[in-house]
C-alpha cells in the first residue's frame, strides 16, 4: 500500500515536472524596443510558444503595477504601451497573462523621449554595417559599452546591412539578438534603415524579415509627416528630427518616387533645430563603393541631396562602404568627385574645438544651403578598403568602428570610436551661436532691369537684388516680394529668399500684351524699396530684342 | 540532363562570367558586392552546374547589375535544368521590363500570371508593362488586384494606380480619386496620396472636397500655416475671396505667434512672404470687384 502511494506520488512529481518542461515558454527573441516617443513605446519579443501578451511597467522596479495587454495568441509579440510620460524612466517586464518571462530587473527600462521641440542632452549610437555577428562587430559594440558606461543610450540606429548575407531571420537572429545588441536592445529604442543584404537582392520575391522583425513609424506616430510605409519614414527625438530613407529598393529612388514628395513635405514641416537624415548608400564615398559610379548612390545624391540641403538638413549618415569616411561643411555639391570646388566646401577646417574650430551654422533651426556634413559609418562589422580618397572628406580611414552623437541644445559633438575604444576622429557643429549679423538696411537692384522680347516669352535674365546692410554687406534670409504693377505677366515666383550672398531673384515670362511692364521688389523698412524693373514685351514679328542691359546701382561706401 | 548539356552549360557559364570580369558587359552601374555575389554564385555553379536555383540566383544578380542579356540567359538555363520552376518566368519578365522591352515583357508575364494569378510582384510587374504599352486600364485592373491581395501595400502602388487611370482622361479622374481614398483608409493619412487628390479635386472644381483634404492635412501637420496658405489659394481659385482673404490672415497670425527663432526660419520667411503676396492679390481682386459694382 504505502508502495503504492510512493508511486503515485512520484509519478504526480514527474508530471508536474514534465508538464512544466513542457510547455514552459522561451523569449526566443527580444525583448525589444522600438518607436519610442514622448508618450509611447512599443515593446517586442518572440516566444517559442504561442501565448497572449502583457507588459508589465512602473516608474519604481519594485512596483510594476501597470499593463499594457494584448489577448491575440501569438509568438510575435508586439505590445504598445501608451499614456506615458515625456522624459521618464520607465522599468518593466514581458511575458503573458499568467507569465513573466523577462524583466522586472535594473536592466530592463525605458526612457521616454522628451516633449518634441525641447532639448536635452541626447546620445546617439550609430552602426553601420555590423551584420557579421562575429567577434568584429561585438569588439565594436564591447568599446562602445566600454566609452558610454552608465552614460544612457538615449536611441540607436542601424544604417543598413544589419544581417548578412540576405537578411533572412535566422541571420538577423545572429546578428542583432542572439550574443550581440541584448543588452542595448532592451532598453533603447532602435531605428533601423534597410541595406542591399536586408532585402536580399535575392530570387526571393515577396516581403523582406526586415518589415516583420522591426515595427517602425508609418503614421507620423513618433513626429513627422505620415509616410504609409516603413520603407521610409521621420521621427522626432527632442529638438531633432530624423529621416530615414530607403536607397535599396529601386522604385523608390526613382524621379517621380511618392518617397520624394513625402520627403518635401516632411522638411517643409519640419522646424526641429537639428535634422539628420539616414540611409544605406552613401552619397559620397570611395572605399568598397564608389559614388561616382554606383546607381544606387548616385540616384540618392542627385534626389536626395539637394532638397535636404535645401531643407537645412545638419547631418547626413550612410553605411555600405565598409569604411568611416568623414566630409568638410559641405553644400551643393551634386556631381561626381571630379567636379568638387571651392564653392561646395563650405568650411574647410577639420571642425574640432582644439584644431581648426568647430563648424558653425548661422541659423538654429532648418536654414538652406548653410552647409552638412556627410559620413560614411559602414564599419561596424568589417572593413574593406577601398581608395579612400573623395575629395569632400576630411578623413577617411579603414577601420572598424562606430558612431557616437551627443546633441546638446545648439552644439552637436561627433565622435567615431574603433574597436579597441581609441576615439580616431571627432568635430562639432554648432548651431544659431556665430557673430550676429546686422540687420539689413538697404536694398539694391543689382541686374536684368530694361530687357525686351516678344509676347509669350521668357526673359533671358533674372530680375536680381540685393539686400545689404549697413556697411553694405549682404544679408541673407530676407522676404523680398515680387509684384507685377504693369502689364500681363506671370513671375515664377512672387516672393523670394535672400541667401547667404544677400540676393534673391525672379523671372518673368510675358503674357499677351505687348508694351511696358513693371516689377517691383520691395521687403517694407528698407532704404531703396521698392525698387523697380522696366521690360518691353514686343509683337513677335518685331526686329529682334537689343541685348539686356544691366544696371548696377552704385550705394554710399561701396 | 546528360553530363554533356551540363559541361556545355558550365561552358556557357564560365565564358559568360569571363566576359563580364573582361568588362565587355560593363554597363556603367558597377556594384562591387554585387560583382563578388556573382563570382561567388559562379564558382558554386561550377562545383554543381545542374542546380536550376544557382542559374536562377545569378540570373536575379545580374537583372539587379543591369546584364539583361547575361540575367536572361541564366534565366534560359534554370528553365532547361528544372522545367518546373515558375518563379523564373517572373524573373525573365521583369528583366524584359527593366530593359526596356515591354513588347517581350508582357507575353511572359501573362504566361507566369496565368499560373499564379495572384503573385503580387508579377501582378504589379504586369500593371507597369502595361502602362508602358499605353494600356492604362488593364494596368489599373492589375494594380487592383495586386493592393487586394497585398497584405501590407505600399503608398506607391495606389499613385501608380491612379496615374494609369488620370492618364486615360478626364472622365476617369473621378475614378483615381476614388482609388486615392481607398489607400488613405487603408493606409491612414499620407500626404503623398492626398497631394494628388487635392490636385485632381482642384481641377475637377471640385474645391469643397479638396478644402476637406487640406483640412485632413493639415491636422497632422505642425505647420498649420503652409496648409492655409493652400486653402487660401484654393479658395481663391473657387472665387470665394472673402473666405480665402480671411484664411491668409489667419495664416499671418499664426505666424506672428511663433517664437521669434521659428518665425525668423528661412522657410518661415519664405512662407510669409507668400502669404503676403497672396493676400495683396486678392485685396487687389476684391476692391476691384468693388469698384466694378
Amino acid at each position: 500500500m504505502v508502495d503504492h502511494r510512493r508511486f503515485t506520488t512520484l509519478a504526480l512529481v514527474f508530471l508536474a515536472l514534465f508538464t512544466q518542461v513542457a510547455f514552459a515558454q522561451r523569449v526566443t527573441r527580444g525583448p525589444y524596443l522600438q518607436v519610442g516617443t514622448d508618450h509611447s513605446i512599443i515593446v517586442r519579443w518572440q516566444t517559442d510558444k504561442v501565448t497572449d501578451s502583457r507588459v508589465s511597467y512602473g516608474t519604481l522596479k519594485s512596483s510594476l503595477s501597470l499593463t499594457a495587454n494584448d489577448s491575440e495568441q501569438t509568438k510575435e509579440h508586439i505590445v504598445r504601451v501608451g499614456g506615458l510620460s515625456p522624459d521618464t524612466r520607465y522599468f518593466y517586464s514581458v511575458g503573458s497573462s499568467s507569465t513573466v518571462l523577462a524583466g522586472g530587473d535594473d536592466a530592463h527600462f525605458f526612457l521616454t523621449s522628451p516633449t518634441p521641440g525641447t532639448s536635452k542632452p541626447t546620445r546617439i549610437w550609430i552602426l553601420g554595417d555590423s551584420g557579421t555577428a562575429d567577434n568584429k562587430a561585438r569588439a565594436v559594440r564591447d568599446a562602445y559599452y566600454q566609452f558610454t558606461g552608465n552614460r544612457h543610450t538615449d536611441l540607436w540606429l542601424m544604417l543598413g546591412d544589419n544581417a548578412y548575407s540576405k537578411g533572412s531571420v535566422s541571420e538577423y537572429q545572429k546578428a542583432v539578438f542572439e550574443d550581440m545588441y541584448e543588452a542595448m536592445l532592451i532598453k533603447s529604442s532602435l531605428w533601423p534603415t534597410l541595406g542591399n543584404h536586408d532585402d536580399g537582392t535575392s530570387s526571393s520575391p515577396g516581403p523582406y524579415p526586415y518589415y516583420d522583425i522591426f515595427t517602425l513609424p508609418k503614421s507620423g506616430e513618433a513626429g513627422g509627416m505620415p509616410s504609409g510605409t516603413e520603407a521610409y519614414y521621420a521621427f522626432d527625438y527632442g529638438n531633432i528630427h530624423f529621416i530615414c530613407l530607403n536607397s535599396s529598393t529601386r522604385n523608390l529612388r526613382g524621379e517621380t518616387s511618392a518617397m520624394w514628395t513625402w520627403l518635401d513635405e516632411d522638411l517643409a514641416s519640419n522646424d526641429k533645430d537639428w535634422t539628420i537624415a539616414f540611409w544605406h548608400h552613401p552619397p559620397y564615398t570611395k572605399g568598397s563603393h564608389d559614388s561616382d559610379k554606383e546607381s544606387e548612390l548616385l540616384d540618392m545624391r542627385e534626389r536626395a541631396v539637394p532638397r535636404l540641403e535645401a531643407s537645412g538638413v545638419d547631418l547626413v549618415l550612410g553605411g555600405h562602404s565598409h569604411s568611416y569616411e568623414r566630409s568638410f561643411l559641405l553644400d551643393s555639391h551634386y556631381g561626381k568627385s571630379g567636379s568638387l570646388s571651392d564653392s561646395h566646401i563650405l568650411d574647410g577646417g577639420d571642425g574640432r574645438d582644439g584644431g581648426d574650430g568647430a563648424y558653425e551654422k548661422q541659423t538654429l533651426g532648418p536654414a538652406a544651403h548653410e552647409g552638412a556634413v556627410y559620413l560614411v559609418n559602414g564599419s561596424s562589422g568589417k572593413t574593406s578598403g577601398g581608395s579612400l580618397d573623395h575629395p569632400v572628406m576630411v578623413t577617411s580611414m579603414n577601420e572598424l568602428g562606430s558612431l557616437v552623437l551627443d546633441i546638446d541644445d545648439n552644439r552637436l559633438d561627433a565622435t567615431f570610436l574603433d574597436d579597441r575604444g581609441d576615439v580616431r576622429d571627432t568635430f562639432t557643429v554648432i548651431k544659431g551661436s556665430t557673430t550676429p549679423r546686422d540687420p539689413a538696411t538697404q536694398l539694391v537692384l543689382v541686374s536684368g532691369d530694361g530687357q525686351s522680347g516678344p509676347v509669350g516669352s521668357t526673359l533671358p535674365q533674372p530680375f536680381v537684388v540685393e539686400v545689404r546692410d549697413q556697411n553694405n554687406r549682404p544679408v541673407g534670409s530676407v522676404a523680398v516680394t515680387f509684384r507685377i504693377t504693369r502689364g500681363d505677366a506671370t513671375l515664377s515666383s512672387s516672393t523670394s529668399v535672400t541667401g547667404a550672398n544677400g540676393r534673391a531673384s525672379t523671372v518673368l515670362t510675358f503674357g499677351s500684351e505687348t508694351g511696358e511692364h513693371t516689377v517691383t521688389a520691395s521687403v517694407s523698412g528698407l532704404a531703396g524699396s521698392p525698387v523697380t524693373f522696366h521690360s518691353d514685351a514686343l509683337q513677335e514679328n518685331d526686329p529682334p530684342p537689343a541685348p539686356p542691359v544691366n544696371v548696377r546701382i552704385q550705394v554710399a561706401g561701396e | 540532363m546528360s553530363t554533356a548539356t551540363g559541361k556545355i552549360i558550365s561552358i556557357t557559364s564560365a565564358f559568360m562570367c569571363f566576359l563580364h570580369y573582361l568588362g565587355f558587359y560593363s554597363n556603367g552601374y558597377s556594384h562591387g558586392a554585387l560583382q563578388e555575389q556573382i563570382m561567388e554564385v559562379t564558382k558554386e555553379i561550377e562545383q554543381d552546374s545542374t542546380d536550376a536555383l544557382l542559374y536562377l540566383k545569378r540570373g536575379e544578380l545580374y537583372r539587379y547589375h543591369r546584364d539583361w542579356d547575361l540575367a536572361l540567359s541564366d534565366f534560359d538555363l534554370a528553365s532547361r535544368l528544372d522545367a518546373n520552376l515558375d518563379i523564373v518566368v517572373l524573373g525573365r519578365g521583369k528583366t524584359l521590363f527593366e530593359a526596356g522591352w515591354y513588347e517581350r515583357a508582357k507575353p511572359v508575364l501573362d504566361h507566369f500570371l496565368l499560373k499564379s494569378p495572384n503573385h503580387i510582384e508579377g501582378l504589379l510587374t504586369r500593371a507597369r508593362v502595361l502602362r508602358h504599352l499605353g494600356q492604362n486600364l488593364a494596368a489599373a485592373v492589375d494594380y487592383t488586384q495586386a493592393l487586394a491581395g497585398s497584405h501590407e501595400p505600399r503608398p506607391e502602388h495606389y499613385i501608380e494606380r491612379a496615374q494609369a487611370i488620370i492618364t486615360e482622361g478626364r472622365e476617369y479622374w473621378p475614378a483615381a480619386i476614388s482609388g486615392l481614398d481607398e489607400g488613405l483608409e487603408k493606409l491612414g493619412q499620407i500626404v503623398t496620396l492626398q497631394l494628388l487628390a487635392i490636385d485632381l479635386e482642384v481641377k475637377l472644381k471640385q474645391y469643397d472636397g479638396a478644402i476637406a483634404r487640406i483640412a485632413q492635412v493639415e491636422s497632422q501637420s505642425p505647420r498649420k500655416e503652409k496648409w492655409l496658405l493652400r486653402r487660401g489659394q484654393i479658395l481663391t481659385a473657387a472665387g470665394r475671396l472673402g473666405k480665402a482673404q480671411a484664411c491668409y490672415g489667419e495664416a499671418l497670425s499664426r505666424i506672428e505667434t511663433l517664437t521669434s527663432r521659428k518665425r525668423n526660419l528661412q522657410s518661415t520667411l519664405r512662407l510669409e512672404g507668400e502669404i503676403r503676396a497672396a493676400l495683396a492679390e486678392v485685396v487687389r481682386r476684391r476692391s476691384m470687384e468693388t469698384k466694378n459694382g
